[in-house]
């Protein structure tokens, strides 16, 4: 039977560019969409590094003594060995954790960034943001509202692409439509005209049917807008702070469960491995509110405290973060509970 | 990418540029294997010459505007991609926007520099990565080297290419 098992003992240094030659010409046979995913994913993976260090940056700077002694040098991961001409570790220890420091005794020590976040929450949000972006675009700059009995024109669209050729029509058939029901809007009965009206059937505006579910007309009686006068719906809904927390909940058993943190300290010859959860303004600006009037970042500390429930697995320490300018505030939730500020 | 093709086809076609081709780190990688790159480098020609004083990005930025698109260091950000505009200011550049070859992404078509323009304008820049750039379209035999000594030639890069050839140990 033939086997395609590779003996690495075997292998010459010309093997290894020959492969190496092979791997280049293989990606850059790729399709140009494909290649382009390529660089848009390390373009994302750069964005993070860049990100991850502004948020240890900050962390560091509320909380210099996290670690029970100060640092005295840092880096992410990927910077950490070819700036100290270090060998790496082995893959993937060479990549974990994002967070490399020296301490003042000099002890190393790692620490994993986690954020808290509601990924589902995000996308969610982040599609509809698209959505509403190229429609706005489409439409271009609003004109001043001059119509006599609009206040406000809400837009609802489908989920569907929209075809940057379709952007002029889309553009007149809307304010066509605004037009006509501007001019109907005193032929309706009294009442109805301090009411909003909706129009979803749109036969005479085939592009506004193609990408709108419906437009609805706020009538000018109870309030006018003059500039951005076309909106999108308030996309809030019914949430319960719960939700967020099922988040932190969900984070922190799996970051426990998690074996790629197992062997982390000896592969990567670390002292200490930490956790470091991350509330930031991404979690602030698209996921639900955790706070309501009596539960805030300290009850959230409490509560992932319990989760963790005097077991971190591989972690030596678990720390939870508010990452938001001028409302920093950072937690050690694991061993103990306490409160980190700048002394 | 597509939508950012989409948005430099309709300005074109709106008639706010002549012309234009993409140049820079998205050409080499159509030729090349995939790297991180920062932006989009757009060579255009302006629909107006004037005779005297640089060329306006006024026009592009304002029609990009109303469509809400809005400046970012060097350029514009177009569906998340920094898109720098740069007219020709070099002969080379001109003609590799006149001579640019037609392709496609996903279903929509656009010009990007040909592998041999795309490294006569890279040794003309001359930063290292530039030059990197010039050796990889070299090793991955992307270009015809007669179509290249002959851009090079006319453009006035020949002692470039000789300092190049010199630095990186290459055969003619």
């Amino acid at each position: 039977m033939r086997s395609n098992t590779i003996d690495f003992s075997k292998q010459t240094t010309e093997d290894i560019f020959r492969a190496k030659m092979e791997r280049q010409q293989r990606l850059a046979s790729l399709p140009f969409e494909k290649k382009i995913e390529i660089v848009n994913k390390l373009r994302a993976a750069v964005a993070g590094v860049q990100r991850e260090k502004l948020i240890f940056e900050s962390f560091l700077n509320v909380c210099p003594e996290f670690a029970g002694e100060r640092i005295k040098e840092w880096d992410v991961v990927d910077k950490w060995y070819p700036n100290r001409a270090l060998a790496p570790p082995p893959k993937p220890f060479d990549k974990r954790p994002d967070i490399m420091a020296l301490t003042v005794s000099g002890k190393r020590i790692g620490i994993e960034l986690k954020g808290w976040v509601n990924q589902e929450q995000i996308a969610e949000a982040r599609e509809r943001e698209r959505i509403q972006d190229i429609i706005l675009n489409a439409i271009g700059k609003q004109p001043p509202n001059e119509t006599e009995n609009i206040g406000y024109v809400w837009l609802s669209p489908k989920h569907v692409r929209f075809d940057v050729r379709d952007a002029a029509d889309f553009r007149d058939q809307l304010f066509r439509l605004i037009a006509k029901v501007d001019n109907d809007w005193t032929r309706k009965p009294g009442f109805e005209q301090m009411c909003v009206g909706d129009v979803d059937r749109f036969e005479e505006f085939p592009l506004l049917g193609k990408y709108l579910h419906r437009v609805r007309f706020r009538p000018a009686t109870r309030s006018r807008g003059t500039v951005r006068w076309i909106r999108f719906p308030d996309a809030s809904r019914h949430y319960s702070p719960s939700e967020m927390l099922e988040t932190l909940e969900s984070l922190l058993l799996s970051h426990g469960r998690d074996d790629r943190y197992k062997d982390l300290k000896a592969q990567a010859g670390l002292d200490k491995v930490f956790l470091l959860i991350h509330y930031d303004f991404k979690a602030f600006a698209y996921n639900t509110p955790y706070k309501t009037p009596d539960f805030g970042f300290e009850e959230a500390a409490t509560f992932a405290s319990q989760v963790v429930d005097g077991d971190a697995n591989s972690f030596d320490r678990i720390f939870l973060f508010h990452f938001l300018p001028g409302e920093e505030a950072a937690y050690e939730i694991f061993p103990d509970l306490k409160s980190l500020l700048k002394r | 990418m597509e939508q950012v093709i989409q948005v430099l086809n309709r300005m074109q076609a709106d008639g706010i540029i002549e012309k234009f081709a993409i140049g820079g780190g998205i050409a080499a990688i159509y030729y090349l294997p995939p790297y991180n790159t920062d932006d989009v480098d757009v060579f255009f020609l302006p629909v107006l010459v004037t005779e005297s004083g640089p060329v306006s990005l006024e026009p592009i930025y304002s029609y990009l505007e109303k469509l809400g698109y809005y400046p970012i260091k060097e350029g514009v950000l177009i569906e998340d991609w920094p898109v720098q505009f740069v007219a020709p200011f070099k002969s080379i550049q001109e003609e590799a926007i006149l001579e640019a070859r037609q392709v496609t992404y996903g279903n929509t078509q656009t010009l990007i520099f040909s592998a041999e323009h795309l490294a006569a304008e890279l040794l003309r820049s001359g930063r290292p990565k530039d030059h990197s750039r010039v050796i990889n379209l070299i090793q991955e035999r992307k270009l015809d080297m007669r179509v290249f000594r002959n851009i090079v030639r006319r453009h006035d890069l020949a002692d470039q290419w000789e300092d190049f050839k010199l630095r990186y140990d290459l055969e003619d």
